[in-house]
């Protein structure tokens, strides 16, 4: 729209270093930013911008606390909602406090069959890549961290029938219980 | 249990540090906004609780926003649309207090989402769910309903001038103008295609509508009656371009601004549309947005902000945004007025 022609300053601001926004807070990059901000940091970000629960579907399933209003403020950040929370780290440290969740850095994803390739390459592969071991850790976290696409397979790499965006078949709470030892 | 609380009682409070003035721009430039406050809890209205209280009852629990949405303001009182709950909260400045808006029976809402509110303090929430207009009165007592499911797909928000009520139609992709009195609908606008998802809507204090066109990735400004007039920005990472427009408002001299989830930030525009300042941006500290959506700009209450401006900054009005992440859920800017010394080239 307004072609290549530099664009002006602000008119209140002319001291601005730069011409261009960061995007998400421009921690999308796994290879950037490991802060522990217990909030979703850039690369979920760019899902929850429109995850609004107005513009699409709320990431969070809509469901609610019900009416109270007053609940722990430890869970501010890290449970936005009800729902499974993201953007923390999900490493052997918190699989051993916790007990119920797997050691990601040691159990299979199961996300290496023969549907987790891009129209039958198996070049595509997903899991086994750079070395993977084909780990939770490897395959599911970004940096060690839980985030939107841990689950969601956005972009249809694993092409998984029947899943609805999912990186793996949910029947019998499959994908859940990659991860929840229960 | 006892020795726990002699024992935090005998750990003195630590002094807060004089927060830093957060002007946008920074001085030495003439600052036209600050930074001024956020609230996410009753704990930061500033009720004071005594220590007699403290004693008796324990600490108090602190009441909490969600996951704020939108936002409206009138005289003494800040209006929460807040998803997580799917209620409005009420913040009343007097009583220092937070209290839901108690929505039942006929007036229960369903998937609220936008809310206006006029200085009759009448509030105005779209619903997708039972996709009407619900309308509740300065008591907060449900006052009437606009439109009905075989006028509206997906109101998402509501915006108010005089006699007229507009309202954005996500699905339908359309702006529907309806009279107050009457709740029919004098207008539609939008064409197919037209609209590409429009989510926001304000009037201007001339009574100029403006629409988010989310993905359009503009700001759509119409006439009164539905006329468009302008566009604002264009699809982009550049200064004054969007790339996840949000909530708008329009102060008295017609500056527009829109809140950008992501940039996480808030850019201001005259009415020519030319780029003015943007101010918040990513992070989680003083001024900073985490994934904001509302906006809303209100000079009824300046009063109770003064105390959080500069001595040499005179409030006009305040600058209210929700972010639907993080700790800090509304942020509270002080749009105003250098009193200080002169400042260098001017």
């Amino acid at each position: 729209m307004h072609g290549t022609k530099p664009l002006p300053a602000p008119l209140w601001d002319h001291e601005l270093p730069t011409q261009t926004y960061i995007m998400y807070g421009q921690t999308h990059s796994p290879t950037m930013d490991a802060e522990v901000s217990g909030e979703p940091d850039g690369m979920s970000k760019i899902c929850l911008s429109c995850h609004d629960g107005i513009v699409a579907l709320d990431a969070y399933g809509g469901n609610t606390f019900g009416t109270a209003i007053l609940f722990d403020k430890d869970l501010i950040g890290t449970v936005p909602s009800n729902n499974h929370p993201i953007s923390f780290i999900y490493d052997t440290a918190l699989a051993a406090k916790d007990g119920k969740l797997y050691d990601p850095s040691t159990k299979l994803s199961g996300l290496n069959s023969s549907t987790g390739t891009i129209d039958d390459d198996p070049s595509t592969k997903l899991s086994g890549l750079n070395g993977s071991t084909g780990t939770i850790d490897a395959d599911m976290l970004f940096l060690n961290r839980m985030e939107c696409s841990s689950c969601h397979d956005v972009h249809n790499k694993y092409a998984v029938p029947k899943t609805k965006l999912l990186v793996k078949d949910n029947a019998g709470s499959a994908l859940c219980l990659t991860c929840h030892n229960k | 249990m006892i020795f726990i609380c002699m024992g935090c009682a005998s750990i003195p409070e630590k002094p807060a540090a004089p927060p830093a003035t957060l002007f946008y721009p920074a001085l030495p430039q003439r600052p036209r906004l600050q930074f001024l406050h956020s609230i996410s809890g009753e704990n930061d209205l500033g009720k004071k609780q005594s220590a007699l209280q403290e004693f008796l009852f324990g600490k108090r629990y602190d009441q909490l926003l969600g996951k704020p949405y939108d936002v409206a303001a009138c005289k003494g009182k800040i209006y929460i649309m807040d998803r997580m709950y799917k209620k409005i909260v009420i913040i009343d400045l007097a009583s220092k207090k937070m209290s839901f808006l108690n929505d039942h029976g006929i007036g229960s809402l369903g998937d609220p989402s936008g809310i206006w509110v006029s200085e009759e303090d009448i509030k105005y929430v779209a619903d997708m769910q039972r996709k009407q207009v619900v309308a509740f009165d300065e008591n907060d007592h449900f006052l009437r309903t606009y439109g009905s499911r075989e006028i509206f797909e997906k109101p998402v928000d509501v915006a108010v001038y005089g006699k007229r009520i507009y309202v954005v139609d996500m699905d339908k992709e359309q702006l529907f103008i309806l009279d107050r009195d009457t709740g029919q609908v004098i207008k539609t606008v939008g064409e197919k295609g037209e609209f590409f998802k429009p989510s926001h809507v304000t009037a201007g204090p001339s009574g100029n509508v403006f629409v988010t066109d989310a993905f359009h990735f503009l700001i759509k400004k119409f006439s009164p009656d539905g006329k468009l007039l302008d566009t604002i920005g264009f699809h982009g990472d550049q200064i004054g371009g969007f790339v996840r427009p949000k909530g708008v408002a329009v102060d008295k001299n017609d500056r527009l601004y829109v809140v950008d989830a992501a940039f996480e930030n808030v850019q201001i525009f005259d009415d020519q549309g030319r780029m003015l300042l943007f101010f918040g941006g990513p992070g989680s500290g003083p001024g900073n947005l985490n994934l904001p959506a509302g906006i809303a700009i209100d000079d009824k209450n300046t009063a109770s902000f003064q105390k959080f401006a500069d001595q040499n900054f005179k409030l006009e009005y305040l600058v209210y945004v929700t972010n639907m992440f993080g700790k800090n859920m509304l942020n509270v800017y002080g749009f105003g007025h250098w009193i200080g010394e002169s400042l260098p080239g001017e």
